[in-house]
């Protein structure tokens, strides 16, 4: 499925991402879907939700969410001092840099993080695959009827 | 009738007695009355005119639909969630259908400190009865309260705490879930949810009412000190995606988009126009508008009622989404005839499982095991009754920008309020505390719960929400001090009335709907006993 927002490069930040903030593995054609050979890119159905969300957003939402993808992956040079983008870190080192956005002192690191935990789990949290730990929120609540 | 913005293909005009300007618990409610009081009407709404059969359980997909910018609303610093309904029925939609009628201490504050005339109890009484007539108001029944209500009453019994199963605006509803945050999928008059949508609505539609949706009203129209109207852009075709058109006025329109100038326009020409665009929105248009501002009023004294999450992890299942997700809360903190202008209630929370993880701390494999606990969660909202006043102004580009901060008091109530709704949850039975700070405190007993007083309330490290942000036009005998007199119309413009939760002068620390109700009823008939204004 084409996506309407992100780019490649955004695809594979906000792949990164949400495996790091949900905690989670993606299988790995949906961590590089834009490899030189590939035929035909995968996207994982988050990416693909959050693609479709984020086009319904105002602009300045849009502006903001696309800046603090960027910011976050080039923030390891600024932040922990290391020369991989976020992409790039091991999983130890992007916890530690991910923590370092986290407990910033300053707010507007904070904010950014919290913007973009906020819309991995809105993604990752909307697909019936994570069901499982509810039996269904579609159930009629027998108490209502 | 209702036209659609979507359908829309030419500039239209039209001429009536009165143009209601959004269409949620305000004005659906003034809608009504001046319609059935034989006055002609038009109603602009600046979202969908929504079928709840198409309402899926689908957050992302509900969020666009039923909510301005997405759910994604907040204060300029990010530190505070603003959920604000859009579509026919505003919040009335998406709220969660406590209907609790405006505490005495509250009116006889805003009769005596804003020379607010005719707002007694006693005065207000009439259109909060017909507002709970219309909207079939009635209390919860035992049976109808789910596990989670169940479990925060006994531990507020426990507390020796004061509570009460609250009333609500809802029929039979064979689809009661968490899943009403994302509306009712049953909602039809006397069934399910009953929204101004499926209400007021209706009946003005009954009486002549032409509605118009997707339809983004831009200015309201003065001359000489008087209303003439509004005039507003149809968010038709291509327009409503993307929908940051539907935030921003022409003054945003000049990047060169084709698509952009294509826009049909409607003009409307009244004699009054009744504002009613929610307490962000009608002060944003009300300034794009260049309107008088004498008082320098307009935008400022915004009220948030902000909230703050408290999970309480059980040994037992909760399945907190399964059932009426609010029907108790513990009133025990908001003694408002003692003290009228803090507090706040205890309220249950339960959502879709995205809003859940988006209130639970830390990130990673941390957040994923609290995640494991989601159908043992039973969750408390600490819902403050605020002193701190925040402003609205718009940009250069029209758009609003909300700046609120909390005062210290108001920083210790929640606090205060945390500690509580831990207390109750523990006396519940909880084993662990959860709260949506940004790094997980862990806490499992009473002598734990220093720590939330050591971590305080600091912007973006806990998720702050809000649902009623009100006061932005308040109401006042004083020009200088308020936006709005005693009946809602403009103190610098004749014809112009406010009727949503902008007028409110101070917080009201409860659920507002039916305040917002009753105010706009009080209002409408008013006016329309006073025709022409």
């Amino acid at each position: 499925m084409a996506l309407k927002f992100f780019s490649p490069t955004e695809v594979e930040i906000l792949t990164a991402l949400t495996e790091h903030m949900a905690g989670i593995d993606f299988p790995d054609v949906w961590k590089r879907p834009y490899g030189h050979e590939a035929p035909m890119p995968a996207h994982s159905p988050t990416v693909i939700t959050i693609d479709t969300f984020v086009v319904g957003l105002p602009l300045s939402l849009q502006v903001q969410l696309r800046r603090a993808l960027h910011l976050f992956q080039w923030g390891p040079i600024l932040f922990i001092g290391s020369l991989r983008p976020f992409t790039r870190l091991s999983p130890r080192d992007a916890e530690t840099y991910i923590r370092s956005w986290a407990e910033s002192r300053f707010g507007l690191r904070r904010r950014l993080f919290r913007g973009l935990r906020d819309v991995t789990f809105l993604g990752y949290y909307s697909q019936s695959a994570t069901g499982i730990y509810q039996t269904s929120t579609d159930e009629p609540g027998a108490e209502g009827r | 009738m209702t036209i659609q913005g979507r359908d829309v293909r030419q500039d239209l005009r039209e001429t009536v007695d009165v143009c209601v300007i959004g269409s949620g618990a305000g004005g659906a409610v003034a809608a009504k009355e001046l319609a059935q009081a034989g006055l002609s009407m038009v109603v602009l709404e600046a979202g969908e005119n929504h079928d709840p059969t198409t309402f899926s359980r689908h957050m992302p997909e509900m969020l666009l639909r039923l909510f301005w910018e997405g759910g994604m609303r907040t204060t300029h610093d990010g530190s505070v969630l603003i959920s604000q309904g859009r579509g026919v029925g505003g919040s009335t939609v998406h709220n969660l259908c406590y209907t609790v009628r405006t505490p005495d201490p509250i009116l006889e504050r805003w009769e005596t400190e804003f020379g607010i005339r005719d707002l007694a109890p006693s005065d207000l009484g009439p259109s909060l009865d017909r507002v709970e007539v219309a909207l079939g108001v009635k209390p919860i029944r035992e049976k109808q309260v789910n596990k989670l209500n169940r479990i925060i009453r006994q531990g507020c019994q426990a507390m020796n705490w004061r509570g009460v199963i609250q009333r609500h605006n809802r029929g039979p509803c064979p689809d009661c879930s968490a899943g009403c945050l994302l509306g009712c999928r049953a909602s039809q008059p006397g069934i399910g949810k009953q929204s101004m949508a499926v209400s007021y609505i209706p009946q003005a539609l009954a009486a002549g009412t032409r509605l118009y949706t997707d339809c983004f009203t831009e200015t309201i129209d003065v001359e000489n000190g008087r209303v003439v109207g509004a005039t507003a852009r149809f968010l038709s075709g291509d327009m409503r995606l993307p929908r940051q058109a539907d935030t921003q006025t022409d003054r945003s329109n000049d990047s060169g988009d084709k698509r952009r100038r294509e826009v049909c326009r409607l003009t409307v020409r009244s004699k009054a126009v009744v504002l009613a665009a929610g307490a962000i929105n009608s002060p944003q248009l009300w300034l794009n508008s260049c309107l008088p501002d004498p008082g320098k009023q307009v935008g400022r004294n915004l009220h948030l009622h902000p909230a703050i999450f408290v999970g309480g992890i059980f040994d037992e299942e909760v399945d907190a989404y399964q059932g009426i997700p609010q029907s108790f809360y513990v009133d025990h903190f908001l003694d408002l005839a003692r003290n009228p202008d803090s507090g706040y209630l205890l309220m249950p929370a339960s959502g879709p499982i995205a809003l859940v993880a988006a209130s639970m701390p830390s990130f990673g494999r941390e957040h994923r095991d609290l995640m494991q606990s989601y159908r043992s969660l039973a969750a408390l909202l600490v819902l403050l009754h605020d002193r701190s006043s925040g402003r609205v102004t718009v940009n250069r580009r029209g758009v609003p920008v909300i700046r609120y901060r909390l005062s210290r008091a108001d920083r210790a109530s929640l606090i205060e309020g945390l500690i509580h709704g831990a207390q109750l949850l523990f006396a519940a039975g909880a084993r662990e505390i959860t709260l949506p700070y940004t790094r997980r405190i862990v806490i499992k007993r009473d002598s734990d719960l220093e720590v939330i007083r050591q971590r305080g309330i600091v912007e973006n490290d806990i998720l702050i929400a809000s649902s009623h942000p009100q006061g932005t036009l308040r109401m006042g005998s004083v020009p200088r001090e308020s936006v709005v007199d005693s009946y809602g119309e403009a103190h610098a413009v004749k014809g112009l009335f406010v009727a949503d939760a902008s007028l409110f002068p101070t917080s009201i620390g409860i659920p507002p709907m039916l305040t917002i109700a009753a105010m706009a009823d009080r209002i409408a008939r008013r006016l329309a006993a006073n025709w022409p204004p």
